[in-house]
């Protein structure tokens, strides 16, 4: 253990090291407050003055607006503000909601949007997944709200999984898990999960220049050779030197993650953590998470996508005698998923970014857009839902990785 | 305690670094001369573990080195060619971690490292960075690493590159000091490095061991082939171009004491010498040698 700890010391003491753990705090910082600066609001007092809200003030201003319809999101709840809807466009003649003015919109609208997304949704065409206009919605047929998310939730998936019984069976069942009424309350904010993902990615990109030159910084040193000719250098050394890499990376991606959490949950409110994914995003996705639960849930998923990465950049770096070869060959691998994602549409794409130990936190490819997607990956007749098969795909990686750094490790050959 | 190379051989590519090298090492301070390219740097990293030979074995008491591993490493210090270390250490760092990593408890690695900085005078820069540290400085923080489990076998290539007479002078009664039942293997291409210090040495050519033994044997090769004679200095490149001058030294009149190899005097009036190590490896390396000039 006093090794381990030596050996923490000395990443601690690199320079560069402490560039990118200060780097990395400022990021997390920043990433949590940039969500709040894009929230704006603008309303018109009854002087007539215009009244424009940005940031903070205008989460609050929201907040209070929809202050009403926080808590359970019972059917009534959603009839009524289908309801108030079609009232408003009735009144103004409008079948949108860009069409009324803004005013009407913050006072009328505004308070019940949130209620009223989902149900677009739950009545669209079955068979082609076309959203119907609020107007041409029956608020009779949304006395059994939760029912008709179900039989949604069951002719999404005959649409996007056709050919795959075994996923549209998976998701119906654990869509019917999900946790009904859903619960919603104001603040809430996509964008911060989004930017959870940007940091995410970041994290991992720095994490990469701490673990690249955990073996070759020695390897061009020279000091390897010494180290190697010690009563504990070899295999001994090499997963002390491992675990300390991975250790001081997990740590700065967990705490970073944490604070960013912290930040951005105090910002916009902590109540919103407990809002129903499905008040947020699909409102028949698969995830029986609140938005705290998907928070956490992106965050370890992360965790298992960035120890995967540092098992193949410490692999790099146990055969690379260069530290700027290993720590190319890193970058190159964190940000691969997206150029997959790009450019490799479909199916062998999915695929790729699914094995690709960075695609967990790679934007697109992420945890968060996985948990929230109804993607499978489909093989004779058997469907895994995404997310599960990338969180296997690291746990498979990430000591498949580690025993073949060790083993680079004590074959390298000095020149 | 021996350590025995037995018919080691290795290669890279197309070339042979270690050819059929068998030797016997024995307590004492031995020195492995041979010219840059020779393969002492190979035969060094063979014998620390840090190679493994294409064919051949290194044995420590009668047990391949493959065999007694960690036990092995144990009782090994090494100070290779190129003292390598992490840039961010501290002398301090740098001691503590090479203590751990030679398994030392706390208790012994605080007073080693006293017991080394006493000794090297390493004191004052105890905590500096050994980055800024001069190469003598640093060549110092190498040995005291290699020395940190007070090993039986100590391996020290090129140890006196980067060093200035005066820290050559102190490396040497240092490891003489310290040579005392163990084995001490000082590769080096500067014969005066080893001369005085070591009892045994091994020469090496392409690759391949071409004479061993004490110093005095060694030097019997060339008894009777080293002479000494006063030219003039105009008649000195005529002299050059013809035999194997091993060096000079102005005299005040205008001429030149010359210390020459040859199977007979060649020069008139010339002295027999007496020989030293120097001879020996110009005598076996014809073409590396150097007129060292006094």
């Amino acid at each position: 253990m006093r090794l381990l700890y030596l050996e923490i010391k000395r990443m601690l003491k690199v320079k560069r090291i402490r560039i990118v753990l200060i780097l990395a705090v400022c990021l997390s910082i920043l990433l949590a407050y940039l969500p709040v600066t894009f929230e704006s609001v603008s309303y018109t007092e009854e002087t007539g003055n215009i009244v424009e809200l940005k940031g903070i003030e205008a989460v609050r201003y929201k907040k209070n607006l929809q202050k009403d319809i926080a808590g359970v999101v019972t059917d009534q709840k959603v009839r009524m503000a289908v309801e108030e809807c079609q009232k408003v466009f009735h009144e103004y003649g409008v079948r949108d909601y860009y069409e009324l003015p803004d005013e009407i919109y913050v006072k009328r609208i505004l308070p019940v949007i949130p209620l009223v997304n989902g149900v677009r949704e739950v009545f669209a065409n079955p068979s082609t997944g076309m959203a119907p206009n609020i107007l041409e919605i029956d608020v009779a047929e949304i006395e059994d709200y939760y029912a008709r998310c179900e039989e949604w939730a069951a002719s999404l998936m005959e649409i996007e999984q056709k050919d795959n019984p075994a996923a549209q069976d998976f998701a119906v069942r654990t869509y019917h898990n999900v946790e009904k009424p859903y619960q919603y309350y104001p603040g809430t904010s996509r964008n911060a999960m989004d930017y959870q993902i940007l940091l995410a990615l970041g994290i991992l990109i720095l994490c990469t220049m701490i673990s690249t030159p955990v073996f070759s910084s020695d390897y061009q040193t020279g000091a390897h050779d010494i180290f190697r000719t010690t009563k504990k250098g070899g295999i001994y050394y090499g997963n002390i030197k491992i675990a300390a890499g991975i250790l001081v990376c997990s740590g700065v991606y967990l705490v970073c993650m944490a604070l960013y959490l912290i930040i951005s949950n105090g910002l916009f409110g902590w109540e919103c953590t407990k809002t129903s994914v499905q008040m947020v995003y699909s409102i028949v996705n698969l995830p029986d998470f609140n938005i705290g639960e998907l928070q956490l849930a992106v965050m370890f998923g992360g965790a298992l996508s960035v120890w995967a990465t540092m098992g193949i950049t410490l692999y790099f770096s146990s055969i690379s005698r260069n530290t700027v070869v290993s720590l190319s060959l890193g970058f190159v691998l964190c940000i691969l998923p997206l150029f997959v994602y790009v450019i490799i549409p479909d199916k062998v794409g999915l695929w790729m970014n699914c094995i690709l130990p960075s695609g967990g936190v790679c934007l697109q490819t992420s945890y968060l857009f996985q948990l929230i997607d109804f993607q499978f990956l489909n093989i004779g007749g058997l469907s895994v839902w995404v997310p599960y098969a990338m969180a296997a795909f690291a746990i498979v990686e990430i000591p498949l990785f580690l025993v073949v750094t060790i083993r680079c490790y004590l074959n390298y050959k000095v020149s | 305690m021996e350590l025995l190379i037995d018919h080691v051989s290795k290669s890279f590519k197309d070339k042979k670094a270690v050819r059929d090298f068998s030797l016997n090492i024995t307590p004492g301070v031995w020195g492995l001369l041979g010219a840059n390219g020779a393969g002492k740097t190979t035969l060094i990293r063979i014998i620390t573990g840090i190679m493994k030979p294409e064919s051949g074995q290194v044995v420590y008491d009668g047990i391949p080195i493959e065999i007694l591993k960690e036990k092995y490493k144990d009782i090994l210090g090494y100070l290779p060619q190129e003292f390598g270390f992490p840039p961010e250490f501290s002398v301090k760092d740098y001691l503590e971690y090479i203590a751990s990593l030679k398994g030392l408890t706390i208790q012994d690695t605080r007073r080693k490292i006293e017991e080394l900085l006493t000794e090297l005078s390493l004191t004052d820069i105890y905590r500096k960075k050994i980055a800024k540290l001069s190469g003598g400085t640093k060549q110092r923080v190498g040995i005291a690493q290699a020395l940190l489990n007070e090993p039986e076998i100590l391996i020290l290539d090129e140890p006196t590159s980067g060093l200035d007479p005066g820290e050559r002078i102190r490396f040497r009664n240092m490891l003489a000091k310290f040579a005392q039942n163990r084995v001490v293997l000082i590769s080096t291409h500067i014969v005066s490095d080893v001369e005085y210090i070591a009892t045994e040495n091994a020469i090496m050519k392409d690759g391949k061991l071409i004479a061993s033994g004490k110093t005095e044997e060694l030097e019997k090769l060339v008894d009777g082939k080293v002479w000494c004679a006063v030219i003039s200095a105009e008649h000195l490149p005529k002299y050059e171009s013809k035999t194997r001058i091993i060096n000079m030294k102005s005299q005040d009149n205008g001429n030149i004491l010359v210390r020459y190899l040859a199977d007979e005097p060649f020069i008139d009036h010339s002295e027999k010498a007496s020989p030293n190590l120097d001879d020996v490896y110009f005598w076996l390396f014809p073409r590396e040698g150097q007129v060292e000039k006094i």
